[in-house]
């Protein structure tokens, strides 16, 4: 067989889709980012399981998330459009409730692409100043460290940055994609800098002279004795350790499988939406593995987690961060430098990937006629989105404000529990996809129809990966400090907006049906050939 | 005058789940009209190696093997439902095939004659009772000796092909053109941008009220949206910046010029599989539903018509 020619091709026209497994995973490193995740292992994880592996956390939840990117490669697979996880939704199941869980997704998303933009005044510049304060003793700069942090400083800054990705994100896609593409490379660079700064530092006791140097006289020695006496239980073993990787996932690596919601321009979708997850999930696992065996080689994981506790639950200040441990070890403004472009940029890419994500779920409403056409407008001249950006872009406003106030919404932090929520159709619509709708199931790739004796792998997957979301959930009722408490405002909040997103489409329909006499729910239907 | 209501879609490349599709939805959704936008054979043809009584294909990568009757037939289906043509052949055959490229492409027309025959007898048949015309159109990667089987026209089958056709008792007129501007692949209907603006401005004068005009055009207009496609290098490599595809408008100039013109009410194409949607230009609506006739899938709009205007669209998979 293989002498032999397997297919014959005339000459016709040979356009295809689009982003590459090579683009769908940058969009997916983008969306984890190389910078906010960046900090998460080594002043959180450290500091809510003391004692935990950060390798250990990071394996088990990446290895987790193997699973859902798997289940969620399969959605962009079975329908490769803008939003494939409505549209799948919306036809296997349910279209009213598809879209009132996409709505709340794509709501709450642009809410909280600006909840991550806050992040920039609120975490990353004060955490880059105040190491510019300290390293150079400068004053100005620890002083701009606080008002950034301050609700007016986030306020600002954060308006001046949704402003800024409001507008880039009008520029033309190649522009776009030129911006994100430093952006990866920026990021790259800053880690690149880290890693050299602690892998030629001569020892532990570098390390700790460094410190010593810049926090005080004997302040390295003491960190321990006084997270232990604010109530740091240090526990290094196994099962909190993949307690704890069973509960980050999300908080670490969310943002890998974003391609599926442009699956439309992704070029043969059923391999590199596979591809592009997974390259996501294991590219960046490798690199805040690898921060963190370079930081181990310096100082114990206790001293880590210790810092990270401080920096938590005390007045102490405490600087856990790993971008302050490789430039205290490095103290030139090169350094500093590099490693605070590439942080406040790669911030800038992160929120840039929300609203490109959540700018293709509008668009797939748009195209099933449910909202109005005008909001997935293309400006003619830079092709961009500019309705559906600048509607994301008021989203992302009201998510500064958020963060600037600390209100009901608190994004960042119930993001997790929201996104998983919704989350639970689609998924639950592949799983169950080989026995609702075997026809789509026969004639769909191979990452859809592969089968481990009679049982479908995506149902298999799917429904591992319904376990996670169900696990996830529990552990945001069960874990407050990670999921941010979840209490009945909360709740509250996301019937309310899953209700109006339900409203919306029984109302577009009725309007749909009256006056243009065609109902939207042919949309869906499924048509079998004479 | 009562709702007319038309069914459209383009680029069934061959498949024969999407033909059969598209056919039942004009059924399903009780269509006045059902039209083609053209680009309606197939790029590729699948050996079936007959190898010690059993029979060998590889489709999409994937190595498939039939032993029965029943198999070989399912075997069939599965080519035709991706929009290939099935040719049973010896592995010598196979050979002698890849080397010679005119008899290859004879194996070509044997295969699109004989499903666009069959694909016509079959909506002759299921339209026909019911009183729905199909129209279509060529593509350009549909090959000239198309016309001859398309020529053969009934009441129900129309090709529309550089001609005016009256619709819904003559309140509408569809123009057709099956043509698209050149592309890098030099296909038999490629026409440079002149030739489509001076044929389309012929059609089209002639028509007395533009405004219930219906333009049948395979290239959708230059940058409408609806022709956006990947940007290409002279070797026809996709071009790449940071990891992604650059895209660009690959429409028709001289559509959109003459669509800017007369303004006619609809404007329905083909052509860019990637670039599926609705805008307006001016007045004019103009649809090109997309393609994605190797997943079997159907893409499709509903348009509703009514009084000289568009009450209403939808576009449908399935």
């Amino acid at each position: 067989m293989s002498a032999t020619q397997r297919l014959f091709v005339r000459q016709s026209s040979g356009l295809v889709r689009t982003i590459s497994a090579f683009g769908a995973m940058v969009f997916g490193v983008h969306c984890i980012s190389l910078s906010s995740s960046g900090l998460i292992p080594f002043s959180w994880v450290a500091s809510v399981w003391p004692g935990a592996s950060i390798i250990g956390v990071l394996t088990v939840a990446m290895i987790l998330g193997l699973f859902h990117a798997y289940t969620y490669a399969s959605i962009g697979a079975a329908m490769p459009r803008s939003g494939a996880d409505y549209v799948l939704a919306s036809r296997i199941l349910n279209p009213t409730l598809a879209f009132g869980a996409s709505w709340v997704l794509a709501l709450f998303s642009g809410v909280v692409a600006g909840g991550l933009i806050a992040w920039i005044p609120g975490t990353a510049l004060p955490t880059l100043l105040r190491t510019i304060g300290i390293l150079f003793d400068n004053q100005t700069a620890t002083d701009l460290a606080t008002w950034s942090a301050s609700p007016t400083g986030i306020l600002v800054i954060g308006t001046a940055c949704v402003l800024l990705t409001w507008a880039t994100m009008l520029l033309p896609t190649q522009t776009i994609v030129r911006i994100l593409e430093v952006g990866f490379f920026l990021g790259l660079a800053a880690w690149a800098v880290i890693y050299f700064a602690l892998a030629t530092a001569s020892g532990p006791e570098a390390f700790q002279s460094a410190w010593d140097r810049f926090m005080g006289a004997g302040s390295f020695a003491s960190r321990i004795d006084l997270a232990l006496q604010a109530g740091m239980e240090y526990s290094p073993n196994v099962a909190i350790m993949t307690l704890a990787g069973l509960i980050m996932g999300f908080w670490i690596y969310y943002g890998y499988y974003i391609p599926t919601f442009f699956a439309g321009e992704v070029k043969e979708a059923h391999r590199n939406l596979l591809i592009g997850a997974w390259s996501a999930l294991i590219i960046t696992w490798l690199i805040f593995s690898a921060a963190d065996l370079l930081l181990e080689r310096l100082v114990p994981l206790e001293w880590i987690a210790a810092e990270g506790y401080l920096y938590n639950n005390t007045d102490t200040f405490a600087m856990p961060w790993i971008t302050f441990y490789a430039s205290i070890l490095r103290p030139n403004v090169l350094v500093v430098g590099l490693i605070t472009i590439g942080w406040v940029y790669t911030l800038i890419n992160l929120a840039q990937t929300y609203f490109f994500y959540t700018s293709r779920i509008i668009f797939s409403w748009a195209f099933d006629r449910i909202i109005p056409s005008g909001i997935a407008y293309v400006h003619p001249r830079v092709a961009s989105p500019v309705v559906a950006v600048t509607l994301i872009a008021i989203l992302a406003e009201i998510g500064v404000l958020d963060a600037a106030t600390r209100g009901i919404l608190a994004t960042q932090l119930h993001f997790v529990f929201f996104a998983v929520i919704t989350q639970i159709v689609p998924v639950l619509a592949i799983t169950l996809l080989p026995f609702l709708k075997p026809d789509l199931f026969e004639t769909a790739p191979r990452i859809v129809r592969a089968k481990l004796g009679s049982l479908p792998v995506v149902t298999l997957i799917g429904a591992i990966t319904l376990v996670y979301l169900g696990w996830m959930i529990l552990a945001s009722f069960l874990f407050p400090a990670v999921g941010g408490g979840i209490g009945r405002g909360t709740i509250l909040t996301f019937l309310l907006i899953f209700l109006i997103g339900i409203a919306v489409h029984v109302a577009s329909r009725l309007y749909r049906l009256r006056r243009e006499g065609v109902d939207l729910a042919w949309t869906f239907r499924e048509i079998p050939p004479v | 005058m009562k709702l007319f209501r038309i069914v459209y879609s383009s680029d069934f490349h061959a498949s024969e789940l999407v033909f059969r599709k598209f056919l039942s939805a004009g059924l399903m959704y009780q269509a006045q009209a059902l039209v083609v936008g053209g680009d309606l054979t197939g790029k590729a043809l699948v050996p079936l190696i007959r190898v010690d009584g059993r029979y060998e294909a590889v489709i999409a990568g994937v190595r498939r093997e039939a032993e029965t009757e029943a198999e070989l037939k399912q075997l069939r289906r599965l080519i035709a439902n991706v929009g290939y043509y099935a040719q049973e052949m010896t592995p010598d055959e196979a050979r002698y095939y890849a080397e010679h490229p005119a008899e290859q492409l004879q194996l070509f027309r044997r295969g699109i004659e004989e499903q666009l025959t069959r694909w016509l007898e079959l909506a002759e048949q299921h339209l026909r009772p019911r009183g729905i015309p199909l129209y279509l159109i060529p593509g350009n990667d549909d090959p000239l000796f198309v016309d001859e089987i398309l020529g053969h026209s009934s009441s129900s089958i129309v090709n529309v092909d550089r001609r005016r056709i009256e619709l819904a008792g003559g309140e509408y007129t569809l123009v057709g053109l099956g043509v698209s501007n050149e592309t890098p692949w030099r296909c038999p209907r490629d026409w440079p941008e002149e030739r489509i603006e001076l044929e389309l401005r012929q059609l089209l004068q002639p028509v007395p009220a533009c405004e219930r005009a219906i333009l049948l055009v395979h290239v959708p207009p230059y940058d409408s949206g609806l022709d956006t496609a990947p940007a290409l290098d002279q070797e026809l490599r996709i071009r790449y910046a940071g990891g992604q595809v650059l895209m660009e408008p690959v429409g028709s100039r001289a559509v959109r010029r003459v669509i800017e013109e007369f303004q006619p009410l609809l404007g329905l194409h083909g052509h860019i599989h990637e670039s599926p949607g609705f805008r307006k230009l001016g007045r004019t609506l103009c649809v090109n539903v997309g393609s994605e006739y190797a997943e079997g899938i159907l893409r499709a709009a509903i348009v509703n018509l009514e009084r000289g205007r568009v009450k209403g669209y939808l576009p449908i998979s399935g």
